[in-house]
């Protein structure tokens, strides 16, 4: 088995129906399988996509999308897993360029282009993200779009422990963050993936959280013993002097919350690793803009 | 199975190759007098390979998920996210329930609205004779404290509220070992600990060289399970709540003695900021137990 797909779902079964039956199409020289782990506590109507034997459907009783993802996980017999949303789909030919590319570098974590589509499901835009070696220091400031278009090796999925389920939103981009300290990224150049935006009052997302959690994210990741050393590591692969600005950006806005929370010797230690990654941008013009958030 | 009619306890058994071992601790929850409509047993066989056909599987409160060689913490996790259950039950595939443990366990825990439900039980050898004194339970209400400084109450012989595992997220699957003992000091700060005096479970002692257990890990764990505790945002208000529910001097000192340890790794590893906010708290602690000699002998390590 090379490729478990895993879905979670909750309750919108129409469009779950089009993301499975996008995999299933999937014409590829591998065998994959499909996890849909259906977290609304109700059983699904039946659908033709059910009886295909490549599909596993699992009953969550309303135990969160991490709890129900990672039970995908769990179960995940492949070697590479992808992870999906409902509202998501993939495009012809997405797993056999993707899984080409994994299989030609050995990388960890393999990823495509993607497109986004409005309510009406009405071209938004195309997103093309070129990073790839060690990426930590991008995944801390931004990819929230990051599961759908990629391929991750399970075994390093299940090394850094899966999702967090603290995370009720931007729990993609936490896990991913984990993964890019953990191995390398390779990028694929396709399209692979269309990504639905905007549904959000169909969509069980706590979306009011987003900001919240974005915080808790990067708490989590200042808070690592081995932060810094990744940062370091990943400015050689990734050398935009923005991506380094926000991070400024970032580790200041973090002494400020720790230092109003009454968590002094955190702030300052934040502080110091504000000092340690802006010392090679100081003068770089973009360094600058990033840090002032322009 | 439906919502509704809500199933009671859903038991989870993670098991790795020990069938024998496992036909009995599944048959020991089926035989504790639970309806198909008040329990669920998951049996979750992480091995990849199917299990051997055996009598307990045909039972309609069974059901079998097999994964492909997880840690147990992702395998009883899995358990927990598939569950109907109002009530946990994690038990080991080696260890086994007693008569009326559930009905016990059932009765406190439901009277009492606790979180985590506990009884005693006994370490048996392979041949299922007791070793040593039966294992009483001793702590009630709330036990963040304790379980801090060590208190372990084993998943087999407890209930725990299913809203409130999932409340303080799972089990951690960075723990390989003591991984009870730290879910327990997430799960306490959420409410109150029970317990009945009744010997709910026989536990299979002695030999590991067939577990999955990396025991070899253990040394490791338990500073990780400190530091887990330490950085948990309520960690010391929730220390001064235990000890205003109950002061045990002994605890404080203790405690002590590992936010100073914590601060003494911090320093070797270049932490010093969060080395010094360690000794703090230490201070902080210390301050109400200095004129007490069982204080000193609690942070000596003499207790």
């Amino acid at each position: 088995m090379q490729i478990s797909c895993i879905i979670a779902t909750y309750k919108r079964e129409k469009l779950l129906a089009r993301a499975v039956k996008s995999v299933l199409q999937q014409e590829v020289d591998a065998d994959f399988e499909v996890i849909v782990v259906n977290d609304s506590g109700e059983p699904l109507s039946p659908a033709d996509w059910q009886k295909d034997t490549r599909v596993r459907v699992y009953l969550t009783n309303r135990s969160e999308r991490s709890f129900a993802r990672n039970a995908g996980l769990a179960m995940a017999k492949g070697e590479y897993v992808h992870i999906l949303d409902d509202d998501d789909y993939m495009l012809p030919g997405a797993y056999e360029t993707l899984l080409s590319r994994a299989r030609e570098t050995d990388a960890d974590w393999v990823h495509g282009y993607y497109e986004f589509l409005d309510r009406d499901e009405e071209f938004v835009d195309e997103v093309r993200p070129v990073w790839q070696g060690r990426v930590f220091a991008v995944a801390l400031i931004e990819c929230p779009y990051i599961a759908q278009p990629s391929l991750v090796k399970r075994e390093t999925v299940m090394n850094v422990g899966g999702y967090d389920p603290a995370f009720t939103t931007t729990q993609d981009t936490e896990l991913f963050l984990r993964i890019a300290a953990a191995g390398q990224v390779i990028v694929s150049n396709a399209v692979v993936c269309k990504i639905l935006l905007g549904n959000t009052d169909a969509s069980h997302t706590k979306y009011w959280l987003r900001k919240d959690m974005n915080r808790m994210l990067r708490e989590k990741a200042f808070g690592r013993r081995d932060c810094l050393r990744l940062l370091l590591k990943s400015f050689k692969d990734v050398s935009d002097p923005w991506v380094r600005g926000r991070i400024v950006r970032c580790y200041i806005g973090s002494a400020v919350r720790n230092l109003r929370s009454g968590a002094i010797m955190t702030s300052f230690s934040r502080l110091w690793g504000m000092m340690v990654i802006s010392l090679a941008g100081v003068v770089r013009w973009r360094f600058w803009r990033a840090v002032l958030g322009r | 199975m439906q919502e509704g009619e809500q199933i009671l306890i859903t038991a989870v058994i993670p098991t790795y190759k020990r069938e024998v071992w496992l036909a009995r601790s599944v048959n020991s929850i089926l035989e504790q007098g639970l309806s198909a409509d008040e329990l669920e047993v998951i049996v979750v066989n992480d091995s990849g390979e199917p299990l051997a056909e055996a009598p307990w599987q045909s039972d309609p409160r069974v059901r079998v998920l097999t994964t492909y060689r997880v840690e147990r913490c992702v395998a009883r996790n899995l358990g927990a996210a598939l569950s109907q259950g109002k009530y946990l039950h994690f038990l080991d595939d080696d260890d086994y329930l007693l008569p009326g443990a559930y009905s016990q366990l059932l009765d406190r825990a439901e009277q009492t609205g606790a979180t985590w439900t506990y009884g005693a039980y006994n370490l048996v050898d392979d041949n299922g004779r007791q070793i040593g004194d039966t294992m009483l339970p001793w702590v009630r209400g709330r036990v963040f404290a304790l379980a801090l400084a060590g208190l372990a109450i084993p998943g087999g012989v407890s209930l725990v509220r299913r809203d409130a595992f999932f409340e303080a997220g799972c089990f951690d699957v960075e723990m390989l070992v003591q991984q009870d003992t730290e879910l327990l000091q997430r799960i306490s700060v959420l409410g109150a600990t029970e317990y009945t005096r009744g010997v709910v479970a026989n536990y299979r002692t002695g030999v590991t060289e067939v577990s999955t257990t990396k025991w070899s890990r253990s040394d490791k764990m338990g500073d990780m399970k400190k530091e887990k505790a330490f950085i948990m945002p309520c960690c010391v208000g929730e220390i001064e709540l235990c000890f205003a529910e109950r002061e045990r001097k002994e605890v404080r000192g203790k405690l002590v003695r590992y936010y100073l340890g914590s601060a003494a790794r911090h320093t070797k590893q270049h932490a010093y900021l969060t080395a010094l906010s360690r000794v703090g708290i230490a201070i902080r602690l210390a301050l109400r137990g200095l004129l007490f000699p069982i204080f000193w002998a609690g942070l000596r390590g003499k207790s």
